[in-house]
């Protein structure tokens, strides 16, 4: 009976221990978070323009943190394989990831059955970067206007050729949306690279190009390229002279955007630690200025409004999806 | 065993995954089949010249020394212990017992040779690819299991 | 004229030069391991770079750039593990060589092609830059998919002794180039649901697997690895080929780095096609043909040459229209224009400068890995003669390591160590693996490229045949096909 009594003392004691201990720690872990190395996982590799972000925000992050930032490419997958080694990481603030809008909200249904993560194993934390989607033609093409090419496309479809960056990408998307809303049939070739597709366009060997703004600012700007519409709400600074398909009477949006995510069970002092970090970083001067040399828009979005961003964005597709999916299955 | 022999197995093996690669291929939809299809079928003819001329050989293969098995189970052994500590319990201890019993029993290196180098060879490694280009490379699940 | 000499005076300070000098040891390191790329060596330079005054900044990544390229081909000569694909040709008579104990001979004559490879495409970019990069432009996808062909041709000078065994070895590269989610369907082939396999086979692993592991088995496991019982091959002093060597190999060198600066144009085509495209030619006119692959002094040259002036031919159009000819140098166009410099026409004119301060460098960084190189082979040569035992385990834990590094995934050190067995029995039972690692190579740029023109000629077959830049090319296709067959016939017309 006594022994029992001792044995209940004991264990009262080392709960009450445990929840005391527990407690600490968590207050500790705020309090003095970071107290080692960060890892930034990118979904791509090394000298993409995901990576490069990466690489100019962690040498920043450093001098915010006092910790080392180190850039941890892990490519494959066409970024899931990042992605889900994000989302099964240690939730405890020491393992952050850049993810990519749209992709990283698609995977979880076009590859339904097979995707390693689900988007309720990470929790977005800031958006840093949108690149708004544009369609772009060679200087010396006949297409001066959207119109003239959404004419062009109806009367001889087979006359146009459309590159984009692989199926099922944010190009993708954004082709296969405005030929929905223009109600034409495009020819689509997909290009691995901005580099080739560039190539390909000023050699005259495809019709049109659907890419990025950053990947043709400077040869819009040099009169190589015409801008037909960029798919925004407003005109782009860098790109005055390119209408918007709103304009033009196509209400197409789309952009691929780049921000940081954190594993889902990261505590709340931790993600706060981190957005303002983040916040500090992206509103250094210093950090802009790199960001607009690369042609890099920077379009902060924090905290709870991105991850509500994140998920509009997820329904909407999914929407589009379920109506007409893109990849057949 | 002679090279005629181990050429007619082989091409049978292959040949078989061949033909099973333009089988799938053909399922596939769209056009994404067509290159798998060409590729299987090169592997296919490739699998019957070498499978006919290894029939029509009649001249015997020039020798091949054989190979040291022992040596050849020891090696691999010691292989699928790096990659087993490199998971488990770190890359750094790995490298040095991967690189010390390697050394000892394959060389005819005496321990303390051995030992030297498998330190500093290790901790070259350790400093190019951790400290220099900030690699992470893996720490060993075990000690995470065991805090836990 | 005068720029030039402004960009040379940028050049000559103490702070260039010890930048030159870091940015060359640097990539020659970076180059020479296993795994670790000149892409990755340039992309882990680029925040250092910023906080450095352009002209240093385009100094370092450009010496990195082309002495990592040279770098590759000391391992490959003296151990037979090519740190990239683009010294894969190097190895197949550099070795052969370094094991009769004229490794310093072979390293020597690597030295003098890259550099002549390397000069040879600087002086192309200087001189005729604007009206070159129109190559870039006029090759389509009907081009970029005869191109691959002529690539694959090749298969035949480098499986010379087993073609048969060389086409089969070519037929598996192809299917493992297959693998992967497909880019036109999104359909998956052959993953089995692995997703390290979506993006397709990596392509390192399996180099790193079939040349560098399948090497370490070949090191240790013979009875007479070890300390006590080995056989190293005698060095033979010399660490420079031949006057008369030279003069023989000049119109190889010449040959190969036009080849070499125009494939560097291509975006996307890579150093290894014109690498190996340079090494068949070479074999087709050679007079001792039967020579290449046991060690031919030549063949080094080829690729050397080749995969050195890749890199002057991928500036041309990444400096003049603005389009990376490779993964290096998009990575150089994030460099540039972190410092305000726009590539495109401007480059040389408005900042004609800094631009010919970069080209000079190139210049100058190809000179420097040429005296380290020429100077460090008496003692690299070394290395032939440590007992295989040792040797093995130290190769198996580089590529272990670098292919770690290369994306931090465990499944690619599995699929390294499996490609080494895999090479080790190919090697065995005298299958060439080459074939393999051009095909995976190859394989994704031909099927991609031909795809591409199915969808743009409406499944036309004959726009290979229509456009006049492809239907020369064929032709190119055919003569190297034919040309080996029709020599063949002759001599055994000559010798009856």
């Amino acid at each position: 009976m006594k022994a029992n009594i001792k044995f209940k003392q004991k264990l009262i004691l080392s709960a009450m221990t445990a929840i005391l201990v527990g407690g600490l720690s968590t207050l500790a872990v705020a309090k003095d978070f970071p107290n080692k190395p960060i890892q930034l996982i990118v979904a791509f590799g090394a000298g993409g323009s995901t990576d490069t972000m990466a690489r100019i925000f962690a040498k920043y992050a450093e001098e915010e943190l006092g910790q080392r930032v180190v850039v941890v490419n892990r490519p494959g997958a066409g970024g899931e394989l990042g992605w889900v080694h994000l989302a099964n990481a240690a939730p405890d603030g020491y393992t952050l990831g850049l993810i990519n809008s749209p992709v990283v909200e698609v995977y979880p249904f076009t590859r339904e059955g097979s995707v390693g993560y689900s988007l309720d194993d990470i929790r977005p934390l800031a958006n840093i970067i949108t690149d708004p989607g544009v369609l772009a033609v060679a200087a010396n093409s006949p297409y001066q206007t959207l119109e003239s090419f959404v004419t062009a496309v109806q009367e001889n479809p087979r006359s146009v050729v459309v590159s984009h960056e692989g199926i099922g990408g944010d190009d993708h998307l954004a082709a296969l949306n405005f030929a929905k809303e223009a109600d034409i049939d495009l020819n689509f070739v997909s290009y691995s690279g901005n580099a080739e597709a560039t190539a390909a366009l000023l050699g005259g060997h495809i019709t049109a190009f659907q890419g990025n703004m950053s990947e043709v600012v400077n040869q819009i700007n040099e009169g190589k390229v015409r801008g037909l519409a960029v798919w925004s709400n407003e005109r782009i600074d860098a790109i005055s002279q390119v209408p918007t398909g709103k304009e033009q009477g196509y209400d197409v949006l789309a952009a691929a955007s780049r921000g940081f995510a954190v594993p889902a069970g990261v505590s709340q002092p931790v993600y706060d630690k981190l957005l303002s970090v983040t916040r500090e970083v992206v509103e250094n001067p210093e950090f802009l200025a790199e960001m607009a040399q690369l042609n890099m828009p920077v379009n902060p979005i924090y905290g709870q409004d991105y991850v509500d961003f994140i998920h509009e964005s997820h329904d909407r597709l999914k929407a589009l999806w379920d109506q007409e999916p893109w990849i057949e299955q | 065993m002679p090279l005629n022999k181990i050429d007619s197995t082989l091409t049978v093996l292959i040949g078989a995954l061949c033909a099973g690669v333009v089988w799938i291929g053909l399922g596939m939809r769209g056009d994404a089949g067509i290159f798998p299809v060409i590729a299987g079928s090169l592997g296919g003819l490739a699998c019957l010249g070498i499978g006919i001329n290894s029939f029509r050989r009649k001249r015997p293969d020039e020798s091949q020394p054989p190979i040291a098995w022992q040596r050849f189970t020891l090696w691999c052994l010691c292989v699928l212990g790096l990659l087993g500590l490199m998971i488990s319990v770190g890359t750094f201890v790995a490298l040095v017992i991967f690189l010390l019993v390697s050394l000892c029993c394959l060389s005819d290196l005496r321990w303390p040779a051995a030992l030297i180098l498998a330190v500093s060879f290790s901790s070259l490694i350790y400093v190019v690819f951790v400290h220099l280009l900030a690699v992470p490379l893996p720490s060993g699940g075990l000690w995470n299991w065991l805090a836990n | 004229m005068d720029i030039l000499f402004t960009a040379l005076g940028n050049l000559v300070t103490p702070m260039a030069l010890l930048t030159l000098l870091l940015g060359t040891l640097a990539g020659m390191a970076i180059g020479s391991l296993p795994g670790l790329s000149s892409t990755m060596g340039v992309a882990l330079c680029i925040p250092i770079t910023f906080s450095m005054p352009p002209d240093l900044a385009l100094i370092l990544l450009g010496a990195v750039y082309v002495s990592s390229v040279y770098g590759g081909s000391i391992t490959a000569i003296l151990l037979r593990t090519p740190g990239t694909d683009a010294s894969i040709a190097t190895a197949l008579d550099g070795y052969p060589l370094a094991m009769a104990g004229r490794g310093g001979e072979a390293i020597g004559m690597a030295t003098l092609a890259s550099l002549f490879g390397g000069l040879f495409s600087v002086i192309v970019l200087i001189t005729i830059a604007p009206p070159l990069s129109t190559v870039a432009l006029a090759f389509g996808p009907q081009e970029y998919t005869v191109l691959a062909i002529f690539g694959l041709v090749t298969i035949v000078g480098v499986a010379s002794d087993q073609p048969i065994k060389g086409v089969l070895s070519a037929a598996i590269g192809l299917i493992l180039a297959s693998v992967g989610l497909d880019a036109f369907t999104g359909a998956q082939r052959f993953t089995f649901g692995q997703r390290e396999l979506f993006d397709g086979v990596p392509l390192l692993p399996v180099l790193i697997g079939l040349f560098s592991v399948s090497q370490a088995f070949n090191l240790c496991v013979p009875k007479s690895a070890g300390v006590l019982s080995s056989k190293r091959p005698q060095l033979q002093g010399r660490n420079l080929p031949l006057w008369s060597d030279m003069k023989r190999c000049l119109r190889t060198l010449l040959r190969s780095s036009v080849i070499g600066s125009v494939v560097g144009i291509l975006p996307g085509a890579g150093t290894s096609i014109a690498s190996f495209i340079s090494y068949n030619e070479a074999r087709r006119h050679s007079n001792t043909p039967e020579k290449f692959g046991k060690g031919e002094l030549e063949g080094v040259a080829a690729s050397e040459s080749a995969n050195n002036a890749v890199t002057g031919g991928t500036l041309i159009p990444t400096l003049t229209l603005g389009i990376p000819g490779n993964a290096v140098t998009a990575v150089f166009i994030g460099g540039l224009t972190i410092h305000g410099l726009i590539p495109g026409p401007s480059l040389f004119t408005q900042h004609a400068e800094t631009t010919y301060t970069l080209i000079l460098s190139l210049l100058l960084a190809n000179i420097l890995f040429a005296i380290l190189g020429l100077w460090l082979c008496r003692y690299l040569v070394i290395v032939t003669k440590v007992p295989g035992a040792v040797l093995g385990p130290m190769i198996l834990v580089f590529s272990v390591i670098g292919t770690y590094a290369l994306r931090n995934e465990i499944f690619d050190v599995w699929l390294v160590i499996a490609f080494g067995v895999v090479g080790y029995f190919m090697e065995r039972w005298r299958y060439p693996a080459a074939p393999l690692v051009i095909a995976l190579i190859l394989g994704p740029i031909l099927e991609v490229n031909f795809r591409r023109s199915m969808q743009i000629s409406h499944w036309d077959l004959t726009t290979f045949f229509t456009r006049p830049l492809s239907l020369t090319l064929c032709v190119l296709v055919v003569l190297a096909l034919a040309y080996p067959l029709w020599n063949q016939w002759r001599r055994r017309n000559a010798q009856q």
